[in-house]
């Protein structure tokens, strides 16, 4: 039923009572017009004569009114048989008084008491007499003359007389009732229980949803109730169903009435029909055939509930459970789907640890085709070391890949939030991708705009990491030309021109020689200009800066990087499964160019997990963009303390006016055939050299790399001094270590390196002593970040940025750095003991089982190294703090405190030596010469001693955990020779047997 | 004796001990160690091997019979106990130690004590066995031959 119907009917109902009620009374004048109920009473006629059924009503009421009456006549005929026998009584009684009296006048009057006692008890049975009775006895008492007594009895004579008086009317009165009542016409009796039960009917279905009819043999109404009170009875009597209203389903209602009639049966249906009368309905019809005593069917009578509601929701209900058992399918699904996801989890996760299982042993080649590069090798030999090492970088680089891609896809990757330095990122990953450029010809550029903070919070690791992937990608692929990596600020305008004007090398290239920069980038190809200058952005004095930092106050910023190539480009077709794992632009670029395919993948899942979106834009033959946004935090103290720093510079005189911070700092680095002057020349491989642009100081970056530059400038000897301390110091290191018998690898590490410390001549003013200071604090607190991985990393930042401590660096140690970079395994700790003699290595065993002391003393003895045994953790933490060890094996589980308690506790200890040495240098620093300085710091113990767990428990989760207490590396138990001796030489890959 | 004959034996025993399980690669590893230098390497820590043990098993006797029994300490001790035997190659006696932790993790002072007899058992079988190894080896040293070597 559609609301509109609704409305109708309830808007009707009022009216309906009324007119109905009138319609009544005017055809039956009857005294209860409740409810409307439409019929013909000829019809009713016509049944009471020929209908069965029909009387069965009628003759009940009859009944039961003779029943009534024959009650009545009985209950009235009891009374009048008690009064009867009261009557009886009454004369009998009346005879012995008589008699009494008589024999008491004649006898004597003596026994008075008895009489009135006979009287006493009459008076009980018939109440009536008792006023005459006591009128008797004081009469008694008064007198006993014979008037009296005839007085008496003349009264009583009266009182006979009277109660057969009362008598005759009462018998009188019976006749009357029986009369009158055997005269009652039974019809009004009948009339009136009609019309009650006919109340109580109408009553009883006031308000009922349900229509009841008669219909004739041709299915035309008779009668009708409903509570449908549109129609008239004109409109009903004398018509069909489908005469009176049509629609879909009418027919049907018709044809079952029908179906009925022809039966003889009774049958109900649930019929839905739809007309313009009642709109949308449903019923449960029940119809029953009416008939004749002839048995011949003469009519039908039928009801119909409407159960349009009930219906529908009933509909409701069976869509319901059709959902809930969709869903409960799909939940099915979805349990299956995680079912397999974990499994596929599983797996990944396994990947990861087999990664790891692979990279141990791997590192363990690694590490000796080191050494034997260092050896003293034939040609031939060398460049077999040299496929060798690069393949087994490959399938590092590949085992880490896919580690990290277990990861995302585990869900295991965290990302870190620390601060660090965008332009370093882009100088570091720009000074890695030099040494990775292998005889090309690029200019590789770094421009990073001014709004940039200087320190920003994120994931460097991670950033570095992308930026890392990305340009190497792009070298990979570009032969010629250009690769660049640029890095703003979202939504800044003026970037955003500068970018459209030239920065895509590729994109718009017809653009390129608009922009000055790019003029001079291209003067630089041609001439092979080793350095070279960027003149293109105005001077910024410190009132500008600090309107800049204004801007970024704000803590979060949105930078916005891209790494442009001149490469090979990429077919357009091949854009969409770019980033897909294992996915390369074609098959042939994968055989040509060699990789895994995994790296942009990677790239991808970072840059989207850090809330980024890494697209490409490429072109074929011309090169790709690929570009990113990270959201990143600006530290707001840390900008306000970087301007009020070039506040201070600047107030000191007018060079450093012109060396203060500019924000905006830009490098390329060519790699050229030929070795510039001040590197080791006799080299035959590839130097890559840098060159910083100052790009606010002109001056200086010609001058560049004398040492006039600095002298010329007095106002900050101090820390200038410091500097050059550093510069020449390395440059003596390297010097040093020219006569040594070094790799073509190491050599190129350093010349890594040495541009940075050129660069810190140049750029001085970007990195501060303070800062790198506090930096180098805020790594020292990285004990509870504990990833070996990490602590390695910000060491490093802590060393690039350090210039004072830069002074101290050992060419092992620059080594180290380098291997860091290339590698990014356990492997860096491997060089820092060339120095020392084998048997000189202190080695310390934490290890409570006398058995496994014993074995694994003769194990090392085997390399002729000799042990200290601490039996539990404590005395190990002990043993440390007394003696400076190069490498401590520890049991991990051990009594009193364990390995894991124990390795950090000498971390801890380790933290505090570190910072407390570092303050003393310094100190010295400040005061001693270079030379002593650097004299001095070659002796230098390493700051962190490798830590080998020793156990019997392998599972990856636990290797997690050694690692993340400070553990460096683990020996499965029982210990082997061949393990142990594998762990020994990643750290000390000279390591020599002694014995056969 | 004929010094060829006491190496068949020696490797002969060495063989059946490998391959019944009582020694593993491990007990190799220790052979691999001893050499001139070092030359009774095998003897002493065999001998270490027993006489830890030998307290060991005291200890965790004494330690099950405690009630309530301390787990964590029995645990203790079987972990030295593991730790040893696997050093030595004892294999059999490290896969009992396995059984052993497990019960000990459960609380299962039944199979604890099972656990105990069978290591007990297990230990008595590889020290009379080392025992005649070792007594072999010193008859073979003594008579100026070579210990035979097992790959």
């Amino acid at each position: 039923m559609g609301p509109e119907a609704t409305k109708k009917i309830s808007s009707m109902w009022v009216d309906r009572i009324t007119r109905f009620a009138d319609k009544r009374a005017e055809l039956f004048q009857p005294k209860w017009t409740i409810e409307p109920a439409i019929a013909d009473p000829g019809r009713l006629i016509e049944l009471l004569q020929y209908g069965t059924t029909d009387f069965d009503m009628f003759s009940n009421l009859t009944k039961q009114c003779d029943d009534k009456q024959a009650n009545a006549v009985r209950l009235l005929r009891e009374q009048r048989d008690i009064l009867d026998r009261q009557k009886i009584a009454n004369e009998s009684k009346q005879r012995e008084i008589l008699e009494e009296l008589s024999f008491q006048v004649i006898e004597d009057g003596n026994r008075p008491h008895y009489v009135f006692q006979e009287e006493d008890d009459l008076r009980d049975e018939a109440p009536l007499q008792v006023a005459d009775s006591k009128r008797n006895y004081e009469i008694d008492e008064g007198d006993d003359s014979a008037d009296h007594w005839k007085g008496i009895v003349n009264k009583l004579d009266h009182l006979l007389s009277e109660s057969l008086c009362r008598e005759e009317a009462l018998i009188r009165q019976i006749n009357e009732k029986e009369e009158a009542e055997n005269k009652a016409f039974p019809i009004e009796e009948l009339e009136h229980r009609l019309q009650n039960m006919n109340t109580y009917l109408h009553l009883a279905i006031k308000n009922s949803p349900f229509v009841c009819g008669h219909h004739d043999r041709e299915l035309r109404y008779r009668f009708l109730y409903h509570y449908f009170p549109t129609l008239t009875e004109e409109d009903i009597i004398g018509k069909r169903d489908d005469e009176i209203h049509s629609g879909p389903g009418v027919e049907d209602v018709v044809a079952f009435k029908r179906e009925v009639l022809c039966r003889g049966y009774p049958a109900k249906r649930e019929i839905t029909f739809c007309s313009e009368l009642l709109g949308q309905m449903t019923y449960v019809i029940a119809a029953e055939p009416v008939f004749s005593k002839d048995r011949e069917v003469v009519g039908l009578n039928y009801v119909a509930v409407d159960i349009t509601k009930q219906a529908i929701e009933n509909e409701k209900l069976i869509r319901l459970r059709e959902e809930v058992a969709v869903q409960k399918a799909m939940e099915s699904e979805l349990h299956k789907t995680i079912h397999i996801t974990e499994e596929t989890m599983r797996a990944k996760q396994m990947l990861a640890t087999m990664s790891h299982e692979i990279r141990s042993p791997l590192a363990g080649v690694v590490s000796i085709a080191e050494v034997l590069a260092t050896t003293n090798l034939d040609g031939e030999q060398r460049e077999m070391v040299d496929v060798m090492l690069s393949s087994s970088d490959l399938i590092l680089q590949l085992i880490n890949d896919i580690a990290d891609l277990s990861k995302f896809e585990s869900g295991a990757l965290k990302l870190e939030a620390k601060k660090f330095r965008p332009r370093e990122v882009v100088k570091n990953v720009l000074q890695m991708a030099v040494a990775s450029m292998q005889g090309k010809n690029l200019v590789l550029e770094g421009y990073v705009a001014e709004e940039v903070p200087i320190e920003v919070i994120g994931d460097v690791l991670r950033i570095r990491q992308i930026l890392t992937n990305l340009v190497s990608n792009a070298i990979k692929f570009t032969h010629q030309g250009q690769v660049s990596i640029t890095l703003r600020i979202q939504g800044s305008s003026n970037n955003m021109q500068r970018d459209t004007a030239g920065h895509h090398p590729i994109l718009d290239n017809a653009n390129r020689c608009d922009s000055p920069r790019m003029e001079l980038t291209e003067d630089i190809q041609n001439s092979e200009k080793t350095f070279s200058i960027f003149s293109e952005l105005p001077v910024e004095g410190p009132e500008h800066m600090n309107r800049d930092l204004d801007k970024v106050k704000e803590a979060n910023i949105c930078l916005f990087c891209e790494v442009c190539d001149t490469g090979i480009g990429i077919p357009e077709n091949a854009i969409p499964s770019l980033f897909k794992e294992y996915t390369q632009a074609s098959s042939t670029t994968a055989r040509k160019y060699g990789g895994t395919g995994l790296g942009l993948a990677i790239c991808k899942q970072l840059v989207e997990l850090m809330g980024g979106n890494l697209s490409v834009k490429s072109k074929e033959n011309e090169g790709s963009s690929f570009f990113f946004t990270l959201n990143c935090k600006s530290h707001k103290d840390i900008l306000n303390r970087d301007s009020n720093k070039g506040n201070k510079m600047s107030d000191k005189g007018p060079h450093c006016k012109s060396n203060s911070p500019s924000k905006e700092a830009s490098w390329t680095f060519t790699s050229a055939s030929h070795a510039s002057g001040i590197l080791p020349s006799d080299s035959k491989f590839l130097l890559a050299t840098l060159n910083i642009a100052a790009l606010d100081n002109k001056v200086e970056v010609e001058n560049f790399p004398t040492e006039t530059c600095a002298e010329g400038q007095p106002e900050e000897a101090s820390s200038k001094r410091r500097t050059l301390a550093a510069a020449s110091s390395t440059e003596k290191c390297v010097k040093s270590q020219e006569h040594e018998v070094m790799s073509r690898r190491s050599q190129l590490e350093e010349c890594m390196v040495r541009p940075m410390e050129d660069h810190v001549v140049s750029d001085q003013s970007e990195t501060k002593t303070g800062d790198s200071r506090t930096k180098f604090s805020s790594s020292s607190d990285s004990r509870t970040t504990n990833s070996l991985e990490h602590k390695t990393a910000n060491g490093l930042d802590a060393m690039y940025s350090q210039q004072p401590e830069r002074a101290k660096l050992t060419s092992c140690d620059q080594e180290k750095v380098a291997a860091i970079y290339t590698q990014n395994t356990t492997l860096c700790m491997h060089t820092n003991k060339y120095q020392k003699e084998q048997n000189q290595l202190n080695i310390l065993l934490a290890e409570d089982n006398k058995v496994n002391v014993m074995v694994a003393r003769s194990m090392l003895q085997q390399f002729g190294l000799q042990l200290d045994v601490a039996y539990n953790g404590a005395e190990a933490v002990k043993a440390v703090k007394t003696k400076q060890y190069d490498l401590i094996l520890m049991d991990v589980q051990m009594p009193i405190m364990d390995g894991l308690e124990a390795t950090q506790t000498i971390r801890g200890l380790e933290l505090q030596r570190n910072s407390s040495e570092d303050d003393v240098r310094e100190q010295c620093q400040s005061t001693q010469s270079p030379g002593k300085s650097q004299g001095t710091s070659t002796l230098q113990y390493p700051s962190r001693t490798p830590i080998v767990a020793m156990t019997a428990d392998t599972f990856p989760e636990n290797v997690a955990e050694f690692m993340a207490h400070g553990m460096d590396s683990f020996v499965p138990k029982p210990v082997t020779f061949k393990k142990l001796s594998q762990v020994l030489r990643e750290f000390f890959p000279w390591l020599k047997e002694v014995k056969s | 004796m004929d010094v060829a004959k006491l190496q068949r034996q020696h490797v002969d025993l060495t063989h059946a001990l490998f391959k019944e399980g009582f020694l593993d690669d491990q007990f190799t590893q220790l052979q691999q160690l001893q050499d001139s230098t070092n030359p009774d390497f095998v003897a002493e820590v065999v001998a270490l091997f027993f006489e830890d043990t030998d307290r060991l098993l005291s200890e965790l006797t004494r330690a099950l019979e405690q009630d309530p029994v301390d787990y964590k300490k029995v645990d203790a001790y079987v972990h030295q106990f593991k730790g040893s035997s696997s050093s030595i190659g004892a294999h059999r006696v490290k896969v009992v130690c396995i059984t052993f932790r497990t019960c000990c993790d459960e609380g299962n002072r039944q199979g604890c004590w099972q656990a105990l007899q069978q290591v007990k058992h297990e230990f008595i079988l590889i020290k009379s066995r080392l025992e005649v190894l070792l007594q072999l080896e010193q008859q073979i040293l003594a008579a100026g031959g070579e210990i035979p070597f097992m790959e």
